[in-house]
């Protein structure tokens, strides 16, 4: 009969303690995923940078040009000499809002910022929309998922020059 | 809708893909400007190639195969190793040829297609009056283990 009660002492205590184990669990997760929500909701800081590109001589980079130097002083980009920047366009994206930018080209840049991700490894990805039009007319529309901070470059070669765009956005 | 048709049917020239009889029936159609188009691409696949090769000559693959068949080689087989050079030899050359037939694979697939990057994926891509790839390139400025996605578009 004692032993049935230390017995069913026992399960109460371990029933409990694993109650209440599960439950901080619980709540850790709910936590971290609370933590998750907030930082998926940061906005994202972005850069669009204009570049052209010529086949003027003598060869030259733009000074201004840093982060990309060594991109433009390499195939297939190397086949133009001169790079100058045209602009820089910093903004502030919230999740899932667009932010339209004229170009130099006459042309407009839609950049949305449609998701922030967090992979396993703990390395955060953002998904972004760039569409390009030229009046009414899409003429480019893509959808990736880049590296916090990574640029993408989007290379548009005419007869004579070669429009470069950089796009980087980061939420941290 | 015919335009884009005439388009896949370009890259697909371009590509090698057709039969004979489909590109000889393609060449009696094709316009000025598609040849131009033609020539732009063809420009930009030489950068490529001439911009692989000159990455390929700084790279000795025997070297490193070499340094870790003797790292993994325990001093006592050495002798025995010696008897089976031969029959080594033979094997490295086919381990040989086979990293430079990937290699040329590697080549083929990146100067001819879509190839999304591990640090940039493109998960859709459209484009109008324009042809257009995707590259990517070796990332040297930080550390050579990544990649930078370029989107390059030829306009018509």
């Amino acid at each position: 009969m004692r032993r049935s009660i230390l017995t069913a002492v026992a399960l109460t205590t371990l029933v409990a303690g694993t109650a209440y184990a599960a439950d901080g669990a619980v709540n850790s997760a709910a936590e971290a995923q609370a933590k998750e929500d907030q930082k998926d909701d940061l906005p994202a800081k972005c850069t669009l940078r204009e570049i052209q590109a010529s086949h003027d001589e003598p060869a030259n980079i733009d000074p201004q040009i840093t982060r990309l130097r060594l991109y433009f002083e390499k195939a297939p980009f190397n086949a133009w000499k001169q790079f100058h920047l045209l602009t820089t366009k910093e903004f502030t994206l919230q999740d899932e809002k667009s932010q339209s930018i004229d170009l130099a080209n006459g042309r407009k840049a839609e950049v949305t910022y449609t998701d922030h991700m967090t992979r396993a490894d703990g390395k955060h990805r953002l998904r972004l929309r760039v569409q390009v039009t030229h009046g009414e007319k899409r003429v480019m529309d893509t959808t990736f998922v880049l590296d916090e901070g990574g640029v993408m470059l989007q290379a548009v070669q005419g007869k004579t020059h070669l429009l470069v765009l950089a796009v980087s956005c980061e939420t941290h | 809708m015919e335009s884009m048709k005439r388009e896949l049917e370009l890259q697909r020239y371009f590509d090698g893909e057709m039969t004979p009889e489909e590109r000889a029936r393609f060449e009696a159609e094709l316009t000025s400007e598609e040849r131009q188009s033609l020539d732009a691409l063809g420009e930009m696949r030489g950068l490529l190639r001439d911009a692989l090769h000159a990455q390929a000559e700084g790279v000795n693959l025997w070297q490193g195969i070499e340094g870790e068949i003797q790292k993994g080689r325990p001093a006592d087989d050495l002798a025995k190793a010696r008897a089976k050079r031969r029959g080594l030899g033979t094997r490295m050359l086919g381990l040989a040829t086979a990293v430079a037939a990937a290699a040329a694979f590697v080549f083929i697939f990146q100067s001819s297609r879509i190839t999304p990057s591990n640090e940039c994926d493109i998960e859709n891509f459209e484009v109008e009056g324009a042809f257009a790839t995707v590259l990517k390139l070796a990332d040297t400025q930080h550390g050579g283990d990544a990649t930078t996605t370029v989107v390059w578009a030829q306009e018509d």
